[in-house]
């Protein structure tokens, strides 16, 4: 299992606003082709099925695919409950990485939340945690205009 | 897809115990469903409920918290709680979140608790 291995988490918490105040992605644009996916709360089975048959077809190992799609599910989920209730997922592939990024209307006040373990109390909130845990990488970019989740998981070497 | 159909949940009376079968998937859709088969009133003066979480095959966090809140339940009413291993994917959510050492794992739903 990747848990706890080698995931690095990057946080930043300055996206920049233009005049009319639109939120301005501050994560870098990917290059190449990115696939968007706009979702609500009734579509977060599609969604999970979606990203399992990209990653299969991207020629990811089952573990790590079924982390993958836990990992998008669960940003996915938070954004249904906290981010407006709808968001759009991007895929794209690197030469050895597989990047899932959520974007949504929701605010991460806390900028550590998916590298501090929840408590075992049943109202604990796991979700970021739980990314942060099974990716490769966690990038955080939020602010009261909206969050962008960008997860990193490596394809197994050739 | 409906949530009832990427789950279901069958609740069954033996002796002393109440079996709660999950088959599917359980998410945010349709973790309401399985809040509602806990909190049911067959289960208020049995010994024991055990979770069978055999025929699960995707769980997440809303599903996992609602697995706890049965479990701070039967606490309060000092009845007996397990669950059975679920699916690679469930097992792998149990062990990253350190919930499934806090859990009593049996190896059925068939075994009798000591």
């Amino acid at each position: 299992m990747a848990a706890g291995s080698a995931y690095t988490l990057r946080h930043r918490h300055c996206p920049a606003e233009s005049a009319e105040g639109a939120l301005i992605e501050a994560l870098p644009r990917p290059r190449g082709d990115v696939w968007e996916i706009p979702f609500a709360g009734e579509d977060l089975f599609e969604l999970r099925q979606l990203v399992s048959s990209w990653a299969t077809k991207e020629a990811m190992g089952d573990e790590a695919n079924e982390e993958l799609v836990l990992a998008v599910h669960e940003v996915a989920t938070n954004s249904v409950r906290h981010g407006g209730g709808v968001g759009m997922l991007r895929l794209w592939r690197t030469a050895d990485t597989l990047v899932c990024e959520i974007q949504d209307a929701g605010y991460i006040s806390d900028p550590l939340r998916a590298r501090r373990p929840p408590g075992n109390e049943a109202s604990a909130s796991r979700g970021l945690w739980i990314a942060g845990q099974i990716c490769d990488l966690v990038e955080i970019c939020s602010s009261p205009r909206g969050s962008q989740v960008r997860m990193h998981k490596r394809l197994a070497p050739a | 897809m409906g949530a009832q159909e990427q789950l279901r949940i069958d609740s069954r009376r033996e002796a002393d115990r109440v079996v709660i079968s999950l088959d599917g998937e359980l998410d945010m859709a349709n973790a309401p469903l399985l809040q509602r088969a806990i909190e049911a009133p067959d289960l208020k003066d049995t010994k024991t409920v055990v979770l069978d979480l055999q025929g699960l095959t995707f769980l997440d966090s809303t599903g996992l918290r609602i697995i706890l809140s049965a479990r701070e339940q039967c606490w309060r009413r000092g009845q007996e709680f397990a669950v059975t291993p679920g699916s690679q994917q469930v097992q792998r959510l149990l062990s990253v979140t350190g919930v499934g050492e806090h859990l009593r794992t049996l190896a059925s739903a068939d075994e009798v608790l000591a």
